[in-house]
């Protein structure tokens, strides 16, 4: 089961992806126009990078992170 | 239902063809489009399955999501259909049959999961196949067009050879002075802007004849007219270059326009894709992974698809139905044997994403009625019942696709769900002792939303931008509404308790 902070985090991140693709679109003097490479900034941002980092971070929020009492280990194996 | 199966009901046609739609049209509102579409299922995933049963408001809200949801994938369907040559009865009722595969007896549960899965590896694999015959990679394309001028009609456009086709009555704004030649006999309207008033001129042209168009001219072509353009002329719609296609309007005042719009719109898919999508139950390890990756999959195959489309023939999704250049662009750009291969992946990756979308959906409605436990009618988990309830909901749904554009019923459908759903989440957090507070705000939510449309009126204090913004998406205010009578609601249901439990305590 994935915890409850960790899905809040993966919510926060993905609503901070999309903010920060609004303040690239609206950057002044057309900086989100900018050429990289084949693309310009904004699609970069919003079409590649924000959506690869959306999904990233939605399967790491939802996997299970929960340490189980099997996997930990014995005091005795760490010395 | 798991988070696989749950997001087939977002992945279907209706979204498929609004990134491609929006895609083509260009902008800055094109990648952030395709961004919003992607993380609003994701956003969705990432909310906890509802720890209560769900509440009274949750499946007349969900029904009717469905069908707006449903209607929007069957048209988008059925404009493909037409697009491809069909007739418009047959293409609809191809849709209705692949919207009722999940009333057939026996459907697995893994049904959608296994459509999606099917429907996703066919669409990236059109989109390769596509990319392998015009020798481009999408981002290749996308520079292509990004450093193009005006849009112009070459020698070798379709436009100029066969003709434009209208499958609907359409429009077009001559960009240039030219002659076109009509290939169809009927009644062909111009308006002529060039003097204070507008003057409208009726031609009742035959085959051969030909009509002079001065710029600014505009032109309206009957259903089945067919007209020729001349090869060099610039388009009478799109972008005006690559360059605009590409990033948009140059002022800072445009683009805050495309960034508030595309804020609203976010709201809108997100408390959408909480109804469509978020998990009723534990996601499996394999959902986990399998869901997103799916969705990622769809929507940049949809966003890359039409990148080339915009890249090898513009024309082809001008006055034409949403998505069009799905259908044109095979025969256009594709020569053998690569075009059958491509038509036959996008074929089945229609079908199968539809059937999936729908599958996901009645599976979603029939796990709500399960949930809502003694409360929700016998009769209603009867698998016959429900069989003939989703037959009925298609039928709704497919005449609902008639009368209404696909995409209006998306965002009426999304609406809907955000201004009753998400509020109410955000104010009360699915507690188990505000279950009252969370009713109140979804019924609040969903009358606000269905009210705002019509009170332009009383919203004409606010500039005209922001009132055109909250009845296009009447869920921005809706969703502030819902969480204010959620919360005072909840916060007046708190002090009784209190007062009940004080005395007791003394």
């Amino acid at each position: 089961m994935p915890t409850t902070e960790g899905r809040r985090v993966g919510i926060v991140i993905v609503l901070v992806l999309l903010a920060a693709a609004a303040v690239l679109a609206l950057l002044p003097f057309g900086a989100g126009a900018v050429r990289v490479g084949a693309l310009s900034v904004v699609w970069w941002y919003a079409a590649v990078v924000a959506p690869v980092l959306a999904v990233v971070v939605t399967i790491g929020a939802l996997l299970d992170r929960r340490p189980r009492p099997d996997d930990r280990m014995s005091p005795a194996s760490t010395e | 239902m798991t988070g696989t199966s749950a997001i087939a009901g977002w992945t279907g046609p209706a979204i498929l063809v609004a990134v491609v739609a929006r895609v083509t049209s260009g902008g800055v509102d094109a990648p952030l489009f395709i961004l919003a579409a992607l993380a609003a299922p994701l956003l969705a995933l990432l909310v906890p399955p509802p720890r209560t049963p769900p509440s009274p408001a949750a499946l007349p809200i969900a029904l009717v999501v469905t069908v707006c949801v449903l209607g929007s994938a069957m048209r988008a369907v059925t404009d493909l259909g037409r697009v491809a040559g069909w007739p418009a009865w047959a293409a609809l009722a191809s849709a209705v049959a692949l919207a009722c595969v999940p009333a057939l007896p026996r459907v697995p549960r893994r049904a959608p999961a296994i459509a999606l899965g099917v429907g996703a590896v066919a669409l990236v694999s059109a989109v390769a196949g596509l990319g392998h015959a015009v020798h481009a990679s999408p981002w290749a394309a996308w520079s292509r067009v990004a450093s193009r001028g005006a849009f112009e009609l070459h020698a070798d456009s379709a436009w100029t050879r066969e003709g434009f086709g209208a499958v609907a009555p359409v429009s077009f704004t001559s960009a240039d002075a030219q002659r076109i030649t009509v290939m169809t006999a009927g009644v062909y309207r111009v308006t002529e802007h060039d003097r204070v008033q507008p003057i409208v001129r009726e031609w009742r042209l035959a085959s051969g004849d030909s009509l002079a168009l001065r710029p600014g001219d505009v032109l309206a072509i009957p259903v089945g007219g067919r007209v020729r353009f001349e090869s060099g002329t610039r388009l009478p719609a799109l972008a005006a270059s690559g360059t605009t296609w590409a990033d948009g309007a140059a002022t800072s005042m445009a683009r805050a326009r495309s960034v508030a719009g595309w804020t609203a719109l976010v709201v809108t898919l997100v408390g959408g894709a909480l109804v469509v999508v978020r998990p009723l139950t534990p996601l499996s390890a394999g959902a986990v992974v399998v869901g997103p990756v799916a969705v990622l999959a769809v929507v940049s195959a949809a966003a890359a698809w039409a990148i080339h489309a915009v890249d090898v023939a513009p024309e082809l999704s001008i006055g034409m139905p949403p998505g069009a250049s799905l259908v044109r662009l095979i025969p256009t750009a594709i020569a053998e044997p690569w075009r059958s291969r491509v038509l036959i992946a996008l074929v089945v990756a229609l079908v199968a994403l539809l059937v999936g979308a729908a599958t996901a959906l009645q599976q979603r409605v029939g796990d709500l009625v399960v949930l809502r436990g003694d409360r929700a009618p016998a009769a209603l988990r009867r698998p016959g019942v429900r069989s003939g309830v989703w037959v009925l909901l298609v039928a709704v749904a497919g005449a609902a696709g008639v009368w209404v554009d696909g995409w209006s019923l998306l965002m009426q459908g999304m609406g809907l769900g955000s201004a009753a759903v998400l509020g109410p989440l955000i104010a009360t957090g699915d507690a188990a002792d505000a279950r009252r507070a969370s009713l109140a705000g979804a019924v609040a939510g969903a009358v606000v939303f269905l009210v705002t449309p019509h009170a332009a009126d009383w919203l004409a204090m606010f500039p005209a931008a922001i009132v055109g913004l909250i009845t296009r998406y009447p869920a921005l205010v809706a969703v502030p509404a819902a969480w204010l009578v959620a919360t005072a609601v909840r916060a007046v249901d708190d002090a009784r308790a209190d007062m009940v439990a004080a005395p007791r305590r003394h």
